[in-house]
């Protein structure tokens, strides 16, 4: 029998993927992966860093990145055909309408599901949420997280897997599933005191060094207490010690120092707020690679065309994702390189909303799997195109835009990220807890002869 | 719970245990009835009877579940659809004409019947024929035609003696830090009898069968007496036992609960110990009602937490962020992460819990004239429930020594940050 107390507290990290231990968000040694099969894939290895931003509840395509205009159409939508096959709600995304150029729509999207929990726990994790294995799944931000531990450097400070603004609405956050709690996401709630993540002043800095330096005399002994064997004890101490490396670290208070000027243009809301947190640590590179945050309230199902509904949710986007953009397109690193060109920018929901008439009782748009759209941008992303087509009313994908000559899966949006992020996607982890072989993207997505692959007209 | 109707359950309290399994497809009026069903024979076997159906809701266990469960192995599809047949006539209806966000749902017995061909939205297609009558999975037990179907059921469930098994293993596991055997809601039924031992290379599941037949015999025989049975663990020299002991530890020693195992305190009980040891208390209203509380373990919801009041926000931050559970989506967890360790050492909700400000312990005890030795005394009382050792007498004294209440407050933020706070051992 394993050890009780070890297997209780601690189940996951009881599984150990080659000579791997939780330690501080140090240089650690190496998760031995095995490539699955013969043929590794070869990762376009475009970007350094991925910032996801989910529009949780899925927002409706076909009045946004899809525009399909009907008598439902508000006439302050103000649509413009500003290319030939792309009309845009010029009243919905002025801003983003400038970033056009920057940015690839795709309009083949289709989802797996049409519940929130299980579509959103597809976008967290690429895979289908199976109740035998959905403890030890881990997301693909930690499986990004786990893959760049080793090209870590000394001085990094921040955890590699940030979640902004997540909260355990529909499918919470996923965590490391089986992976050590090292890769597990990082947690900033914009709306909550961010003071909790810096210490700011001097004042509060020898305040908290003074107390650090204080508990460690006090709780040495019993932090090292070998009679008690608790291993929870000493993962502890590895959390209290990344949480003091990122604590003091200078360049971590100014993340958080959000000017009310850089607030009011990404718009002063709690999506505004991550933005630019996002930002900000993306600049910083101070550790932080996987970056995912959470838009709430796409759910349109009644009164979609309110003023508290579509219009407030965009109102809120378009600033953000539109300044995301630029800051990321206009600031450069020393080589001249911007930073959008090593970060892959994408937002999407879930799934999309009912094509054509809204709903005649509850005035909204319900949950569709069938077609949706996403937005993609940076890391190696060609810029000023569409990818996909549905039909006239937006029900059906009539053009999947690339190879694969099927609709684009979520489990290709993992693989497309895998690839820019230089990680072999075809790679597994065997040795699970339930011992199933884990594959970073199953072999056959959804258990259907589908054969996922990187989304490659993205990249022009 | 399983018995309860309503017109709303927001104003029938133990009929939130049906709603809460609804299914909700692609409106949010569209309650998928099979569905429903299947998840309320899933959640109701799993939570008193400890074992989780979930895979076989699905497929047959057969060619998918013989590493992982022997007996789930051997069960089919089809048994889980009859166990759901026992709520094919409960019917859940969304509310949604009073509110279309709030989740007020009514439940009643008009419900058509379990077609094992109806549509599903979140498992692969039930590939079913028509109606199935009731039949529980266990034994094939079917209802008195007479009695109303979720009596039957319930009177199915608390009759079998797995019931009585699952019930003290969930018991133990919560008062010991694990369970005879555990997890405690993944029982293989095959694996229990130590007089019919499982086939190599498979082992007896309980660590201790004789231990856990003995307890499950004793609550029978004391008529489910929940008390009795929270009596006989805590009175039980396994559970006074020390962490800490003495001599050489070895694995094998586990399975007889030799020692206390070390574990940490829930998310809620980790805030209430804040709150208790430091008197400061955030009024937390029930939401729809016009109580306020002070402590995490009275809540009603998670959901308490999403009103607005003051400190909302990094109250439930805090509290999501040590793995309370929303009840719905996500399990709880005690698994640790950096973001506990950042809002321990730096969140604003420990700094003003720690502050000596009127109304606080803190407060109150430098207001009243003591030696500064029973002042750590009083605290390492309030915090740990225990008297300082020599050496931390030694250093709380050093830390306090300018007798300001900054110094004391430092004191106070060492206290929470000592890993026995956290733990309980």
């Amino acid at each position: 029998m394993p050890n009780l107390l070890d297997n209780f507290l601690t189940r996951r990290e009881m599984f150990r993927v080659g000579a791997t231990s939780v330690g501080a968000y140090t240089f650690s040694p190496l998760l031995q992966t095995q490539a699955r099969a013969a043929q590794p894939s070869k990762p376009r290895n475009s970007a350094r860093f991925v910032i996801w931003v989910m529009l949780d509840g899925g927002a409706s395509h076909l009045d946004t990145w899809d525009l399909k205009q009907g008598p439902w159409t508000p006439p302050d939508f103000d649509v413009r055909e500003l290319q030939p096959g792309l009309k845009w709600p010029m009243g919905l995304f002025p801003q983003l309408a400038k970033q056009l150029p920057r940015t690839a729509l795709v309009r083949s999207l289709e989802a797996w599901d049409s519940v929130h929990g299980r579509a959103q726990y597809y976008v967290q994790s690429a895979h289908s949420l199976n109740p035998a294995l959905h403890k030890e799944i881990p997301s693909v931000g930690s499986v990004v997280a786990m893959e760049w531990q080793q090209r870590r450097r000394p001085t990094d400070s921040l955890p590699s897997y940030v979640a902004l603004n997540v909260t355990q609405n529909q499918a919470g956050l996923l965590k490391s599933g089986f992976l050590p709690a090292l890769h597990s996401p990082f947690h900033i709630q914009t709306q909550t005191s961010l003071s909790a993540y810096a210490v700011e002043n001097a004042d509060e800095k020898a305040e908290f060094q003074r107390r650090w330096a204080l508990l460690k005399d006090f709780d040495a002994r019993l932090r090292n207490d070998s009679s008690l064997q608790a291993k929870a004890y000493r993962d502890y101490n590895d959390h209290y010690e990344s949480a003091v490396r990122l604590l003091v670290d200078p360049r971590t208070a100014p993340l958080f120092r959000l000017a009310a000027e850089e607030k009011t243009r990404y718009g002063s809301t709690p999506l505004g707020d991550a933005c630019l947190i996002a930002r900000n640590l993306v600049e910083a590179d101070s550790g932080t690679h996987f970056i995912f945050l959470q838009h709430n309230g796409w759910d349109h199902h009644s009164d979609i065309y309110q003023r508290k509904n579509i219009y407030k949710q965009c109102a809120e986007l378009d600033p953000a994702l539109s300044n995301l953009l630029e800051d990321l397109a206009t600031r450069k690193r020393p080589d001249g390189r911007s930073l959008l060109e090593e970060t892959l920018v994408i937002s999407a929901g879930e799934f999309g909303r009912t094509p054509g008439v809204i709903t005649a009782g509850l005035k909204g748009r319900d949950h569709y799997q069938y077609a949706f759209s996403g937005l993609f941008a940076g890391g190696g992303v060609k810029g000023g195109q569409i990818i996909g087509k549905t039909n006239e009313d937006g029900s059906k994908v009539i053009d999947p835009g690339w190879g694969a000559k099927r609709s684009i899966y979520m489990e290709d949006i993992a693989t497309t990220i895998y690839s820019a992020m230089g990680i072999d996607w075809r790679k597994k982890i065997t040795g699970t807890p339930s011992g199933r072989d884990f594959y970073y993207i199953e072999p056959f997505a959804a258990q259907k002869m589908i054969v996922s692959r990187e989304i490659e007209p993205l990249f022009g | 719970m399983l018995t309860a109707n309503a017109s709303s359950n927001w104003y029938n309290g133990p009929a939130s245990y049906v709603a809460r399994w609804v299914v909700i497809g692609l409106t949010c009026e569209d309650t998928v009835h099979e569905d429903t069903s299947d998840e309320l024979a899933i959640s109701s076997v799993k939570h008193f009877m400890g074992v989780d159906l979930s895979c076989v809701s699905c497929h047959d266990g057969a060619n998918h579940l013989e590493k992982i469960n022997l007996y789930l192995a051997s069960r089919k599809r089809e048994e889980l659809w009859k166990t759901a047949a026992f709520f094919g006539g409960t019917r859940v209806l969304r509310r949604v004409e009073v509110d279309t966000s709030r989740d007020e749902y009514s439940i009643d017995d008009e419900g058509p019947g379990y077609d094992a061909s109806a549509r599903t939205v979140v498992r692969v297609p039930r590939n079913g024929k028509g109606k199935l009558e009731p039949a529980f999975v266990f034994n094939g037990e079917t209802p008195s035609p007479t009695k109303p179907l979720r009596s039957e059921f319930a009177r199915i469930l608390t009759s079998h003696p797995q019931f009585d098994r699952s019930t003290v293993n969930m018991f133990w596991a919560e008062m010991m830090g694990v369970g005879i055997v555990d997890p405690p809601l993944e029982f293989d039924l095959l694996r229990q009898d130590p007089t019919k031992p499982p086939p190599a290379p498979w082992t007896l599941q309980p660590s201790n069968p004789e231990l856990l037949d003995a307890l499950a015999a004793d609550f029978r025989s004391h008529n489910h007496d929940l008390r009795h049975l929270f009596r006989t663990i805590a009175k039980s020299s396994a559970y006074q036992l020390s962490s800490r002991f003495p001599g050489e530890w070895k694995d094998g020693y586990a399975k007889y609960f030799a020692r206390r195992f070390v574990r940490r305190l829930t998310a809620e009980q980790l805030h209430d110990s804040l709150v208790f040891a430091t008197n400061l208390q955030t009024k937390i209203p029930i939401r729809g009602t016009n109580i306020n509380v002070n402590y995490a373990t009275e809540l009603r919801s998670p959901e308490d937490l999403k009103q607005p009041f003051p400190g909302a926000r990094d109250l439930y931050f805090f509290l999501d962020s040590f793995g309370q559970t929303n009840r719905e989506y996500s399990e709880r967890t005690n698994e640790g992460d950096v973001t506990q360790a950042v809002l321990l050492l730096n969140s604003p909700f420990v700094r003003n819990q720690v502050r000596a400000v009127p109304g606080s312990f803190l407060h109150s005890l430098l207001s009243t004239p003591s030696s500064a030795e029973q002042r750590i005394d009083k605290l390492f009382y309030r915090f740990l429930l225990r008297a300082p050792t020599p050496e931390e007498r030694r250093l709380s004294l050093a830390v306090i020594a300018s007798g300001e209440a900054k110094a004391y407050e430092d004191l106070q933020w060492l206290l929470v940050n000592k890993v026995e706070f956290l733990f309980h051992y």
